[in-house]
């Protein structure tokens, strides 16, 4: 059994620059990972919906949300968290995948993906 | 406000016979401290300790990045073995480096000696006499740090033989600490290698606490495999709820060579009952052993399963640690 849990980065993302935050969203997230943990449930971390980064700045957006997640999430082990980049199939740019799948790695290098298109 | 000896006595003078009990105690809580059963900080929040034992004495070099991991991993305390003697001996400049480590990672240090491991039953053990000269030897690393420092006497301080002398001997320890003016949370571990088989710790641990002029004594149960059943677990840690006294896991695994224990019920019953527990161990353990390690090579990119248990389980040290409020 896994926990799906998507979540809508609009919700934390402080524009104009998405590596900044909304830390009182992101600590919600943190209480979902830890209720997981309580009942021993591995939990998947699902962008949804996936934006789509038209321009090169929505781009480098969608990389450095994810980039943000990896980091925060840095520490907790690959049998209790893995990450869905994106979803159902919306993202059809491979380029800003392939960018995102190796920000991700860059730091956690073990990290579950799930393939892109298949997470739904 | 800090209420001196001195200032108390003239507001006692002061007042008006009958106008009110003013209670004056006889010390002041310095930095973490005992109420009761728990165990609180210098601002009174209550604090319960959670995280590993860390073998800093034989693993200088990777005490840094480990206690990173742990940070990591929401621990709020590391217990950091030392030796005064026994192995190579730990200095206070080294100590001092240590605590600047965990305070940096936003970590209780709970600082204990290992030289004390079995006295009386293993070869070259020190008493716990000897572990409180070593306390006294590296103060300057440790005075001013009570608000971040507690400090656990010494490990294990009797194996099997001539347990009844524990409680004499350790009144004796603490009152030599706070003679050398060592006002810190002092923790005690149980004799019989840490686990109280016989209770001496269990039915003397009121006394203990009476004899510390400052009661700021915690007292600590190292469960290993005289602990395989739930009732066990539940009954040890219940006597020292009802008689209102501070306890810690300080050392617990999955197994050990004489038993399974049963690790499931320890931190259920600890976290129920709110006292802390640590872990034993991060990494390092012989080959014998390594089945306590929790991660593999004090790499914390591989948990082994009972680092994944410890951590990342039902009532592990992930879902239930809060980060100590001094931070």
């Amino acid at each position: 059994m896994i926990v799906r849990l998507p979540v809508d980065c609009r919700l934390w993302s402080v524009e104009p620059d998405a590596r900044d935050s909304d830390e009182e969203i992101l600590t919600r997230i943190d209480n979902a990972v830890i209720a997981c943990c309580q009942r021993g449930l591995p939990l998947l971390l699902s962008l949804h919906p996936t934006p789509v980064p038209a321009d090169r700045r929505t781009q480098d957006a969608f990389v450095a949300v994810w980039e943000r997640i990896a980091l925060r999430y840095r520490y907790v082990p690959n049998t209790v968290l893995s990450f869905g980049l994106v979803d159902e199939m919306r993202m059809t740019q491979d380029q800003v995948i392939r960018r995102t799948v190796a920000a991700v790695l860059a730091v956690t290098p073990d990290r579950p993906l799930t393939d892109p298109g298949s997470d739904s | 406000m800090k209420i001196t000896a001195k200032l108390a006595l003239t507001l006692a003078a002061a007042l008006p016979l009958g106008a009110g009990a003013l209670a004056v105690p006889a010390y002041a809580a310095t930095g973490i401290h005992v109420s009761g059963q728990a165990v609180l900080e210098s601002n009174g929040a209550s604090f319960m300790m959670r995280g590993t034992n860390q073998p800093h004495a034989w693993f200088p070099g990777n005490t840094a990045t480990a206690l990173g991991w742990q940070k990591g991993w929401r621990a709020n305390t590391v217990r950091v073995v030392l030796s005064g003697g026994r192995w190579t001996k730990n200095s206070a400049s080294d100590v001092a480096n240590v605590i600047a480590i965990c305070k940096s990672n936003k970590l209780i240090c709970l600082l204990e000696d290992h030289d004390t491991t079995g006295y009386g039953e293993a070869s070259g053990a020190y008493s716990l006499s000897s572990a409180a000269d070593y306390w006294i030897s590296i103060k300057s690393a440790l005075q001013g740090q009570e608000n971040y420092v507690i400090i656990n006497i010494g490990n294990e301080p009797y194996g099997n033989s001539n347990v009844s002398n524990w409680t004499a001997d350790t009144k004796a320890a603490v009152s030599k600490l706070r003679n050398a003016g060592l006002d810190h949370a002092l923790v005690v571990d149980a004799p019989n290698w840490g686990q109280d088989n016989n209770g001496v710790m269990k039915n003397n641990a009121a006394s203990v606490q009476s004899a510390d002029p400052r009661h700021n004594v915690i007292f600590s149960v190292h469960m290993y495999s005289q602990y395989g059943s739930s009732s066990t677990i539940s009954s040890y840690v219940n006597t020292f709820k009802n008689n209102n006294l501070p306890l810690i896991i300080g050392e617990f695994g999955p197994y050990d060579a004489y038993g399974d224990i049963n690790e499931d019920a320890i931190l259920s019953v600890a976290h129920n009952a709110g006292y802390g527990l640590l872990g034993w161990s991060w990494s390092g353990n012989s080959s014998d052993l390594s089945y306590l390690d929790q991660v593999a090579g004090f790499d914390g990119n591989k948990p082994t399963t009972w680092g994944n248990r410890v951590w990342f389980g039902a009532d592990g040290i992930y879902s239930t640690s809060s980060e100590a409020a001094i931070y």
